[in-house]
């Protein structure tokens, strides 16, 4: 009996992350290039099967996968009871965000991190965590959701704390480390909710048999809770800049792309699990109102901040504000007539706002983490000049920062401008908010680019390694192909995601 | 610093290490027919280190060592998974199962325990009672290392 490879490939996006992060300490061991070797096409091969399992979604349609069955792909009743992944458009459209940063990222360490030592360790960690987020959003089990969460929280929390000398750095990890534990705990207490309930974990008997009880409500706005606190929104936010701004520096994109994982599993269940137990108006104004706040004090927050990573930071909270207003919106109005008027307009302007801002914020920290490489300061008031020094990261900060504010020819505009025009149909308010916070955020990107860029120059910058430019441009090209075909990506990549979650109009 | 402990507890702990690792192996070699497995029989081995260094009070220099032997069971455990990949069906799929050869035996109705049945599953507790070795008794060793109760002899 042989199954096609194609369709293995959900099971391989998970089993090469894990197979490599244990290969690279022994890779280690031979030698440093070796091992940067197995790293590196580790991630690759990781990247190849995402392709793969896109290519096959988008020919053939979504299908389940099942963990220890003779033919992983045949859906029988029992197979409900092990452990299923489920690839599809929603699944495609967030591997695809987490692996791109993850390569970037990953390319970016090799010259960023090549002064430190003990690097087999830190690619492991690294590996795990992409494993983790991976089966996060992959996975179509709710207790096998409790596991990947605890993966990537713990091994999240390791590469935070990777700069042990420095105090700051292991009060983040362990801040980040009691917020992820008790995150944790709670999921498994309302994980036990539903089992205790219905007696089953997956996420299609957990739908069709959900009767919107009490205890049902209970347990969904215990999950909610839960999620947002991981994907670092107001007012469940005071880890993420803490944890943003002491990870090493090529980590931090990585770290914000948990948080972007932990978003897509709130959306993912709330659309395909919970949808038919709720009344929409009531998730979707909860989200609304996360939403708002997170966009309004994270971009207030950022305001007062003189160290460059953690303004940055900030901003990425109130970036998280957007895609949460924008999906409640749309939730809001499912069922309602209004759904196809706009609604469904805002839940694409926000899934497509969540892979830009995948690659646009990875291309920020790197850039900013560029910065600190050079000039050795994170403090604004320090930094100048470096323009003159390193053009290179100059231009790669002026696209991701074009692009977080929303300006017209780059890609967080597009999906701003459908996030805007949605919104206003819903109420004109939340429409008016979401500029004034982009408003901001332009000023704030203009704020960093005078201070550390501009200026005479300083002498303080230094070559940054050639790898670090390469991973930036990847993300560059990346940012501007979005850029140029947005609506391609809209009716590609988006549309299929909103069809699998079965909101599609 | 001497954190050495009386010559009679360093004698026995000496002897009592044999049965307590004959133990853990027994341990993960029946995992697939009694109580215990990988973890549990590796957890029991590692007390052993548990023993010797409190006896002790020193050990050599194998850091090293523990971690390359962490490494490769973890990354045995998963070449392990992936055969059942390779043969065509899907990860962990017990493919050695009722194959005969030496963990492919089958067994039917009450039988005294053969431990050549199970797969891929006795090869796996194997691999992942290494693992637990190793890894338990590297964070006993770094423990007792910060705390100050172990010389390291280069």
């Amino acid at each position: 009996m042989n199954v096609d490879l194609l369709l293995q490939s959900p099971v391989f996006i998970l089993g090469i992350p894990l197979l490599f992060a244990f290969l690279t300490p022994l890779a280690d061991k031979v030698s440093k290039e070796l091992r940067n070797a197995v790293f590196i096409i580790g991630l690759l091969l990781t990247a190849l099967f995402v392709s793969l399992m896109a290519y096959e979604v988008y020919t053939i349609g979504s299908w389940t996968y099942v963990f220890g069955a003779e033919d992983p792909t045949a859906i029988t009743d029992v197979s409900f009871f092990r452990i299923t992944f489920l690839a599809d458009g929603f699944a495609v459209l967030a591997t695809l965000t987490i692996i791109i940063t993850a390569v970037g990222v990953g390319i970016y360490s090799f010259g960023n991190m090549k002064d430190f030592d003990d690097l087999g360790k830190f690619y492991t960690l690294f590996l795990l965590t992409l494993a983790g987020v991976m089966g996060m959003v992959l996975t179509s089990d709710l207790f096998n959701l409790f596991v990947w969460f605890e993966v990537t929280s713990i091994a999240s929390c390791g590469l935070i704390a990777y700069h042990n000398e420095r105090g700051e750095s292991v009060e983040a990890a362990l801040k980040y480390m009691i917020i992820s534990v008790i995150a944790g705990l709670l999921l498994l207490f309302s994980i036990g909710f539903f089992y205790g309930e219905y007696g089953v974990l997956n996420y299609f008997l957990i739908r069709d048999s959900m009767d919107g009880a009490f205890i049902d409500i209970l347990a969904i706005g215990l999950v909610m809770v839960i999620l947002s606190m991981k994907a670092s929104s107001v007012p469940m936010h005071m880890w993420a800049p803490d944890a943003y701004s002491e990870a090493p520096d090529s980590i931090t994109p990585f770290i914000a792309i948990t948080s972007l994982g932990s978003l897509f599993v709130l959306f993912r269940l709330i659309f395909f699990v919970f949808r038919g137990a709720v009344e929409p108006s009531s998730i979707g104004n909860l989200l609304i109102i996360l939403g708002v706040l997170s966009m309004f004090v994270g971009v207030s927050m950022a305001l007062k901040q003189s160290d460059v990573k953690r303004l940055i930071a900030y901003l990425s909270v109130s970036q998280i504000g957007y895609m949460m207003m924008a999906v409640g919106v749309g939730f809001a109005t499912l069922g309602t007539a209004d759904y196809g008027a706009f609604g469904v307009n805002a839940v694409e302007g926000g899934f497509f706002h969540m892979i830009n801002d995948g690659v646009y914020k990875a291309l920020l920290f790197l850039s900013v983490g560029g910065i600190i490489y050079a000039a050795d300061t994170r403090d604004l008031n320090r930094l100048g000049g470096l323009a003159h020094s390193m053009p290179f990261t100059t231009f790669f900060f002026i696209i991701g920062g074009l692009s977080i504010a929303g300006i017209p020819p780059l890609s967080g505009f597009s999906s701003k401008l459908l996030i805007y025009k949605s919104v206003y149909l819903y109420n004109p308010v939340l429409a008016i908010i979401a500029l004034v916070v982009s408003i901001v955020t332009l000023a704030l990107i203009g704020k960093i680019f005078f201070n550390a860029f501009l200026g005479p120059d300083q002498k303080i910058g230094m070559k940054i390694p050639r790898s670090m430019i390469l991973s930036m441009g990847v993300l560059t090209v990346i940012i501007v192909i979005f850029s140029l075909f947005p609506n391609y990506v809209v009716s590609e990549i988006i549309a299929p995601a909103i069809e699998a979650l079965g909101v599609a109009v | 610093m001497n954190v050495k402990m009386s010559v009679v507890v360093r004698t026995v702990a000496d002897i009592m290490v044999v049965p307590i690792v004959v133990f853990g192996i027994y341990l993960i070699l029946h995992g697939h027919l009694t109580p215990g497995g990988g973890f549990q029989g590796g957890a029991v081995v590692a007390s052993s280190t548990a023993l010797l260094i409190v006896a002790h009070g020193a050990m050599k220099d194998n850091k090293t060592d523990l971690s390359n032997m962490e490494s490769t069971g973890l990354t045995l455990f998963f070449l392990l998974a992936m055969v059942g990949l390779i043969m065509g069906f899907s990860l962990f799929y017990n493919s050695l199962a009722g194959t005969g050869g030496i963990f492919g035996g089958t067994v039917s109705g009450i039988n005294p325990g053969y431990i050549n049945t199970g797969g891929t599953i006795p090869l796996m507790n194997i691999v992942v009672g290494m693992e637990v070795i190793a890894a338990l008794s590297l964070i006993l060793w770094m423990m007792a290392k910060r705390s100050g109760s172990l010389e390291v002899e280069k």
